[in-house]
């Protein structure tokens, strides 16, 4: 068990201008379970591949317990690794497959065996450890891969987008039971992946990577209610989060977000941070669960002209939820919305926004305005 | 008005159903008469390798049972019909011929597949100047097999090539320092056969050829492995090519060093390739012919002769047509041991 | 958020490439093994450059005194009808191996017919079988048409026996064609050989190098049809011919070396000029693809 230290770590390609992984400092608490999440091509999986040893480190340093691994080969660093493809010996049954990184460990042949059957009993497999690979689902080979790591024991488990091989309910269903299998073995897990919501529903805590760069390192709860900047807004929560360019207008000493759409009274808790904006542009953020129909919205919550008239553009029916894609002058708004609203396309309808749900962002720098 | 993409979507969906509900009676009957030439034009083909195969073997196996032994043709058949094989294999050359072709196939195969992975390994591992590696181990597989057998002959006469060679890099001053003497091989003229199958097994009594390894044949064996070799190269470089690097790093990560990776994961990986090329090259070595001809031709003491040339030397020579073409039956059945069940495996994974 | 260790100091970069022992050794076996692949080479080059008086046998591995082509003037005068040979037997062989190959590969492929996997098994049979065992018949029934001793005989010969190779190739190459490529052309009114014109062979292009480099390298390189096929020395192929000079007492050393290269030429520039899809073939060849 160990905790993981990223000690302004880079990486940079052979023949590469800009570096992969930047400048990159982050702790992972000992027993933490860290998801690692942005795009494609976002330097997650590079940073994650540093850690197995797998990719040479351009600058900085890599602290696994208390041993600096930067020169350490993968097989000396003892993590884990589980794979998007899985990567099992396609010539070994399940059973070998599993004991295979004990052989190299000369672990006594009793101890393996023992070992390898209760890896098995826990990810229950055990009916399948004679079967070759290719005799396997994939979602039996997703839990032979996770076996070979919990196998051994090691310091760190690192999984670089071990689900995206499996179907949607199958996902669902895994992402769980590794969440329970975390909780019981809490090994230090280093999780990469390109879905926010495996991100969210698993992390202790979430670090969001863009062209890499770390963006935030922080909860989920905390990433999704205060985002540091507007990719992580964009990028956290599905559907994404509207944003609309605004200017900051002063009336009557209240501050106003005005857009030829709207103009929507910005709420003291968040008029001190904004007031250095004022007779400026600045970009609002609403999620799409805090724009509400004004049917929904308690009588008196919200004076008559603060209501914003929209036209429904597109429906898409979930059964349990509605998106609603809305126009208004010059923007368009996404969202989430009760079904039993029994909205049309082309209907004309009016919208409140959530104000203390408002989020504002500097036009330039992009930067969270708090 | 705007629209989502999903109703450009749909639109398109809509579009193609339409567009394929004409009429499939029409289509329907052409396929079945696309079905019909089909065949019809593969008959060419199919006609010409069944003459050319199948009923030219047939006619083969015939007259490796007729008493056609002479320049005129005799289509007889000699009783018993089994007297041209029973009277080749008691024939001391040939079974001479068939332990060269034994010896040559096992230390060839042996030597051109453990060389070709032994290259696709350590170039597999971005050495610098794998290219002209690659290349220089390749291109000799581009080669006529006359070409080396003439350009080998000369390096493997005593009196000439790679003897003077060892005296010119003092190899024998060094051996002479010792007290030993020049290291001065007969190579393609040594009529040396080394140990006797004979001596460890009982026999049975009509093999009369000394089945131990005839020293003549280490120079072809070594210019085959050098044609060949960079074959086998090429298919491992393939197959390894065709590994997914995560096996790799998942091999790395559970503690395997190169060594164990290789041992316990590549190889035993590369086993369908493995057996794909001693099939191929075993098929070769076992139908040799070219070769042996340019760059030994009999041997001394028929140490170097090969069925193949027994086959052209008695069929064209001195014309006893029968006895060559039971030669070539039993090169032929050689060869089909291999091929036969390679063929049918890989029609079942088809 | 992003935690920061006291002091981000730039640590100096690990990236140093290691070249252990290991890799060490090997290196050093494949440089040995390159020189030892070199010899012939340097024996065929060198020597075919030697004036006659200076190319004896004790002195074969000694660099030439003065460069000479002498030896390749009168390679080229004993073996030039040979060389026209061989072309005038390769070109139109592979052609119509290939033409023929590509047909036979499109209908195994895409148009399956009970039985055609059977065929195939059967057809490529005929492309590991040892000439000696048709051989004797192969002859007797030129003979019987007129064409044995003929260029035209060696070519059908060629033609016949390449198809197996040929069909392979085109088989499997056109195996990874997807279905739905046919299926679309049927859908817009295309049939078989309307399919295999418009669609197939201008896609097969790779598959025709393939098939052409193979085919111009086994004909070229094909020594016991030309041997037996065709009797008159003046137009036997080239390898049959660099044989006979080679085995000649009356022949300078330099002569037959410079032969050497002569015959080795043109596959190997094609090697040189086209080894990406030589090595392509390789994999293709082997059956199973």
């Amino acid at each position: 068990m160990s905790r993981i230290i990223f000690d302004n770590v880079s990486k940079v390609y052979p023949g590469n201008d800009t570096p992969s992984v930047a400048s990159l400092n982050m702790e992972i608490d000992d027993e933490e379970f860290l998801v690692m999440v942005g795009p494609s091509g976002c330097g997650k999986s590079t940073a994650m591949r540093m850690v197995a040893g797998l990719e040479e480190i351009s600058g900085g340093r890599i602290i696994i317990g208390d041993r600096v691994v930067n020169d350490l080969p993968p097989k000396d660093r003892n993590v884990a690794m589980v794979f998007q493809s899985y990567a099992l010996y396609p010539h070994m049954s399940v059973r070998d497959n599993l004991a295979y990184p004990l052989k190299l460990r000369k672990v006594p042949k009793a101890e393996r065996e023992q070992r390898v059957v209760e890896a098995a009993r826990i990810l229950d497999i055990e009916q399948y450890l004679d079967r070759k690979p290719k005799a396997l689902s994939g979602g039996q080979r997703q839990r032979v891969a996770l076996g070979r790591a919990i196998v051994r024991n090691a310091d760190v488990f690192l999984m670089d987008e071990p689900l995206s091989n499996l179907d949607a309910k199958l996902r669902v269903q895994t992402r769980a039971e590794l969440v329970k299998l975390h909780d019981r073995v809490r090994t230090t897990t280093i999780y990469v992946t390109h879905d926010q919501t495996e991100a969210m529903t698993m992390g202790d805590r979430i670090a969001v990577m863009s062209l890499g760069v770390l963006q935030q390192l922080d909860t989920p709860q905390n990433l999704y209610d205060t985002p540091d900047n507007k990719f992580v807004a964009g990028f956290m929560g599905s559907p994404s989060m509207n944003f609309v360019d605004v200017s900051i207008e002063e009336q009557n000493g209240k501050l106003y977000a005005v857009n030829p759409g709207f103009r929507m009274l910005i709420p003291d808790a968040k008029a001190a941070s904004v007031a250095n904006y004022k007779g400026k542009q600045a970009v609002m953020g609403i999620r799409p669960e805090h724009i509400v129909e004004q049917s929904r919205v308690p009588a008196g919550a919200v004076p008559e002209d603060a209501f914003i008239p929209v036209t429904v553009d597109v429906v898409e029916l979930l059964g349990n939820e509605i998106f609603v894609y809305l126009t208004t002058r010059n923007s368009t708004l996404t969202a989430r919305m009760d079904p039993d609203l029994k909205l049309e396309r082309g209907q004309e309808i009016k919208i409140a926004l959530e104000p203390s749900k408002l989020h504002f962002f500097d036009p330039q720098t992009e930067l969270s305005i708090r | 008005m705007r629209l989502h993409p999903r109703f450009h979507l749909f639109a398109k969906v809509a579009a193609m159903a339409a567009a394929s509900s004409q009429p499939d009676i029409e289509r329907a009957r052409k396929r079945g008469f696309d079905r019909a030439i089909g065949p019809l034009l593969l008959s060419p083909s199919v006609i010409l390798l069944a003459i050319f195969v199948y009923g030219f073997i047939g006619t083969t196996v015939w007259i490796s049972m007729s008493n056609w032994d002479t320049a005129i043709i005799d289509w007889s058949i000699i009783d018993p019909f089994w007297k041209v094989y029973d009277s080749l294999f008691h024939m001391t050359r040939f079974q001479i011929n068939i332990r060269n072709t034994l010896i040559f196939t096992v230390f060839f195969l042996i030597l051109a597949v453990g060389l070709g992975l032994t290259f696709a390994i350590l170039l597999d591992r971005h050495m610098p100047g794998n290219a002209l590696f690659r290349n220089v181990f390749l291109f000799p597989y581009a080669l006529s097999f006359v070409v080396t057998g003439v350009a080998w002959r000369w390096i493997f006469n005593p009196e000439t090539g790679i003897n003077i060679l060892f005296n010119t890099l003092g190899i024998n001053w060094v051996l002479e320092k010792f007290g030993m003497g020049p290291f001065a091989p007969k190579w393609i003229t040594d009529p040396r056969v080394m140990g006797d199958l004979g001596n460890w097994l009982p026999l049975p009594d009509f093999i009369k050829a000394q089945l131990g390894f005839p020293m003549a044949m280490l120079p072809v064996i070594i210019a085959a492995v050098w044609q060949l070799s960079g074959f086998a190269m090429a298919m491992y470089l393939s197959g390894l090519a065709a590994i997914s690097d995560d096996v790799r790093e998942a091999a790395s990560l559970d503690g395997a060093g190169t060594i164990q990776l290789y041992r316990d994961i590549m190889i035993p990986l590369l086993k369908p390739i493995t057996i794909s090329t001693l099939i191929i090259l075993g098929h070769v070595s076992l139908k040799i012919f070219d070769l042996v001809y340019a760059m030994s031709g009999r041997g001394p003491g028929y140490a170097t002769e090969v069925p193949g040339i027994f086959m052209f030397d008695k069929t064209f020579k001195v014309l006893e047509y029968n006895t060559g073409a039971a030669a070539s039956v039993v090169m032929l059945f050689m060869v089909s041991l291999v091929i036969v069940p390679y063929l049918a495996r890989s029609m079942k994974d088809v | 958020m992003a935690t920061t260790l006291g002091r981000p100091t730039p640590t100096p970069t690990t990236s140093k490439k290691r070249f252990g022992l290991g890799k060490g050794i090997g290196f050093a076996f494949l440089v040995f093994m390159l020189l030892f692949y070199l010899i012939p080479v340097y024996v065929m080059i060198v020597n075919g450059l030697k004036t006659a008086d200076v190319v004896s046998f004790s002195r074969m591995w000694e660099l030439p005194t003065k460069l000479s082509t002498g030896g390749y003037g009168e390679a080229w005068d004993k073996l030039s009808r040979n060389v026209m040979s061989s072309v005038y037997l390769v070109v139109p062989a592979t052609l119509i191996s290939g033409f023929l190959g590509s047909l036979n590969g499109y209908i195994l492929s895409k148009w399956k017919f009970r039985g055609s996997d059977l065929l195939f098994t059967l057809m490529l049979f005929g492309m590991f079988i040892p000439y000696q065992s048709i051989l004797i018949p192969l002859i007797k029934f030129l003979q019987s048409i007129g064409l044995y001793g003929s260029i035209w005989g060696l070519i059908l010969v060629h033609v016949v026996y390449g198809l197996p190779f040929t069909t392979l190739i085109f088989r499997n190459y056109f195996a990874n064609v997807p279905n739905e490529l046919v299926e679309a052309a049927h859908v817009d009114g295309a049939g078989l050989l309307g399919i295999f014109f418009q669609i197939m062979l201008p896609l097969s292009i790779p598959a025709f190098v393939v098939v052409g480099i193979f085919q111009f390298t086994n004909i070229w390189n094909e020594f016991l049809f030309g041997l037996t096929v065709v009797t008159n020395p003046a137009r036997q192929p080239i390898t049959v011919a660099l044989n006979n000079l080679s085995g000649s007492f009356s022949i300078e050393w330099n002569v037959v070396m410079a032969g050497a290269v002569l015959t080795a030429l043109p596959t190997l520039l094609i090697y040189i000029i086209l080894g990406k899809y030589f090595v392509r073939g390789i994999m293709a060849g082997s059956v199973k693809g």
